[in-house]
């Protein structure tokens, strides 16, 4: 048979076939082709197979594939074709005509418009989630990584990958064991693997990954591992984070003096605490958990709890600041501050209500303490204050009037008027010493400490009443002793015997005289207190006048000849200097009473 | 009008009284005193004299510190009076307190407020404001 002959005849066979195909020589020009080849194509000019664009771009390959082909082997070559949204194939089958090897060409549509569509959906998809996938040929040998693949491991878009290298990106140890124990177990039974793993990256970064995988199988022999990757890191740090927080919380929750108690919103039944709250009602945690709000407020503080829990409830406040009371366990009543604050779930239901509560009772205590310690530096505040309006007022009085006294003396030649002049002096004098002795008094009052006892009221009214006869007097006038005969009073007995006195000698000075005058003591035992009372139905006073002025260091009312302006006052700052209370009321005309207050015990 | 007509004391203390009688009269200050010992006395005295239409004093000298009605509250009835006349009121008191000074200084009918011991100066500067207001 002449080659010559035979050749053509063949060539001219294929170019009538249907389909895109050509038949190259073992020098890579192309003899034959079909038509539809020539619409595609345009190589009627440059017969040469390397002269395709698609062909000469991956010369090597082809080269490969094409020396396969002239062997004797059939090979296949893969071209996707983005920008015609095709995937060819490119099948290469041996022909050996007249002993002479040729190559027949044919390209088959491997994946059309739609399929393409799909993988760069998918593609597209796994970017947005950061999926790369893999897959190894395991009769190939041959291992492929997308795009996304290669970010993830952070290596250059022409990386290739080499078999153990799908490996060694696993951070040693508990990661690299775990995975290689999953293919293993993939390639052993077909079990699939999904865990998250710690990679490092080609720039050393450490990442974590989802990594999923599978086998699959031909004639019961693995030939394929498919698999993808997703990072994960960014989930896991926010994992770490809301771990870490939690911790804290937790860690805080235990260890503040603060308590905390986790409430049911609808029961208010405690279902969470720390330890402090332990320690601040002293119940064990076990006793704890089942208590309810109720079982732990005060009861005058109950309505106001619940009211402002169904404030909570209503949404009217996310949270709430208040001071209430509650009940140790052992029964003693404790003063709290209390943030109560709700927790609503998505839809707004409440899940729970959280009661932070700070125990204050030993600070109200002691700002008790310091109230009170305040109160009694106003008071002698206030004394010193009169005591300096003395000094400024009565003795420069005195002074004054001395001085011009002497003025007038050394001026005077009338001997008689000098003599009124001199008695004047001696009175002013006297009057100055009096002034003297008097403040005297009121400042020994606030630094001398004096103990209390126990003093039988009664008999102290009677002694003093006794004592004082002489200052009764001619007209009617009866002392009233309503005391009963048992009852004591806790108070300085010289102070008693004082006030005692000045109430005596005030009933006498602004008695009516027209009237049968009396002045009644009468006294009871009230809540801790000794309550004493001291009245009269003499001149009176107006109260609205003078009310602030009754106490005053040298205040006077009613121009009698022996009133000093000091009775009331010692009496009160007496009173005062003993932890006491006096008040009074008044009409003029009808008469006077006080009210004392003493505290039963010290 | 080298006098004060009708001069108005109003203090309890009968050495101050005494006192600022004798300067007045060492100094000529007043033709006529009139001396009460509290604020009530006072006031009573003078509200019947306006009614009567008495001839009032041209200058009262007031004292704070009285039994029965202080020169606070003299001051406070006295303004609900209608003299006819102008009357001059100072404070003479023995209190330096600046609450007492600062409230007097309040209160529009009083002209000035003067520390005791009065003296003649103190005299002589009161004569000259009692012209003034008669001016």
């Amino acid at each position: 048979m002449n080659i010559s002959t035979l050749k053509p005849s063949i060539l001219h066979t294929i170019t009538g076939l249907p389909g895109i195909a050509a038949v190259v020589d073992d020098s890579f020009k192309i003899c034959g082709r079909t038509q539809q080849w020539d619409e595609v194509f345009d190589t009627a000019q440059n017969p040469n197979i390397f002269d395709l664009d698609c062909v000469l771009k991956k010369k090597v390959l082809w080269e490969e594939k094409f020396q396969n082909v002239l062997n004797g082997r059939s090979a296949h070559l893969t071209q996707p074709k983005k920008e015609e949204n095709y995937t060819y194939r490119w099948q290469m089958d041996p022909i050996i005509i007249e002993g002479e090897h040729f190559i027949y060409l044919q390209r088959h549509i491997a994946i059309g418009p739609r399929g393409m569509r799909i993988n760069f959906l998918r593609d597209q998809a796994n970017k947005v989630a950061g999926i790369g996938y893999w897959e190894l040929d395991l009769r190939t040998n041959m291992i492929m990584w997308s795009s996304m693949t290669r970010k993830i491991h952070e290596v250059p878009d022409d990386y290739v990958p080499k078999l153990e290298s799908g490996i060694k990106f696993y951070k040693e140890g508990e990661s690299r064991d775990t995975i290689t124990k999953c293919v293993e177990a993939a390639i052993a039974d077909g079990t699939g693997w999904d865990v998250e793993l710690s990679l490092i990256t080609a720039k050393g970064n450490e990442i974590y990954v989802n990594a999923r995988g599978e086998a699959q199988f031909k004639n019961g022999k693995c030939i394929r591992l498919i698999g993808t990757f997703q990072d994960i890191t960014e989930s896991v740090k926010a994992t770490t984070a809301i771990r870490e927080s939690e911790e804290r919380f937790r860690a805080t929750f235990n260890n503040t003096p603060i308590a905390c108690l986790l409430l049911d919103p609808v029961s208010l039944t405690v279902v969470e605490l720390n330890s402090s709250a332990e320690r601040i009602f002293g119940f064990s945690r076990k006793e704890f958990l089942g208590l309810k709000t109720v079982d732990l407020t005060h009861p005058e503080d109950m309505m106001n709890t619940l009211r402002d829990v169904k404030r909570l409830w209503d949404g009217e406040a996310t949270s709430i600041d208040i001071e209430k009371r509650f009940i140790h366990k052992s029964g003693k009543t404790l003063i709290c501050k209390v943030s109560i604050s709700i927790n609503r779930d998505g839809a707004g239901k409440p899940i729970n209500l959280i009661s932070q509560i700070n125990d204050v009772t030993a600070l109200k205590q002691k700002e008790k303490e310091v109230k009170k310690f305040i109160e009694v530096t106003k008071k002698q505040n206030d004394r010193l204050v009169s005591f300096s309006h003395i000094v400024s007022h009565n003795l420069r009085s005195h002074t004054s009037n001395i001085s011009m006294l002497l003025d007038f003396i050394e001026m005077e030649t009338n001997a008689d008027e000098k003599k009124q002049q001199f008695e004047m002096l001696k009175s002013a004098s006297a009057q100055l010493s009096e002034t003297i002795m008097q403040l005297n008094k009121v400042i020994s009052l606030d630094i001398d400490i004096k103990e209390k006892e126990q003093i039988n009221l009664h008999d102290a009214i009677k002694k003093t009443v006794e004592g004082s006869h002489g200052l009764l007097p001619k007209d009617p006038f009866r002392v009233i002793n309503k005391v009963p005969e048992d009852f004591t009073v806790l108070t300085v007995p010289a102070y008693l015997d004082s006030i005692l006195l000045n109430f005596l000698t005030n009933g006498i000075k602004y008695r009516e005289k027209k009237k049968d005058s009396w002045l009644r003591f009468s006294a009871h035992s009230e809540s801790g207190k000794s309550i004493i009372n001291i009245e009269d139905n003499g001149l009176g006073i107006d109260m609205e006048r003078h009310g602030k002025k009754l106490f005053g260091l040298y205040k006077t009312f009613h121009g009698h000849p022996d009133a000093r302006g000091l009775g009331l006052y010692m009496t009160k700052s007496q009173i005062e200097v003993m932890g006491g209370e006096i008040s009074v009321e008044s009409q003029p005309g009808i008469g006077t009473s006080f009210k004392i207050i003493l505290d039963e015990k010290s | 009008m080298k006098k004060v007509k009708l001069t108005c004391i109003v203090d309890d203390d009968p050495i101050f009284v005494f006192g600022i009688k004798k300067l007045m009269e060492y100094t000529g200050f007043s033709e006529k005193l009139l001396v009460y010992t509290n604020g009530k006395e006072a006031l009573d005295s003078l509200s019947a004299m306006i009614e009567n239409n008495e001839n009032l004093p041209d200058l009262i000298l007031l004292d704070i510190d009285m039994p029965v009605m202080d020169g606070w509250e003299f001051l406070d009835m006295f303004k609900n009076l209608t003299p006819k006349t102008k009357i001059v009121i100072y404070i003479i008191t023995s209190s330096i307190a600046r609450e007492d000074i600062e409230r007097a200084k309040r209160i529009s009918i009083v002209s000035n407020y003067v520390v005791k011991p009065i003296t003649p100066k103190d005299l002589n500067t009161i004569l000259q404001n009692v012209k003034d207001a008669r001016e």
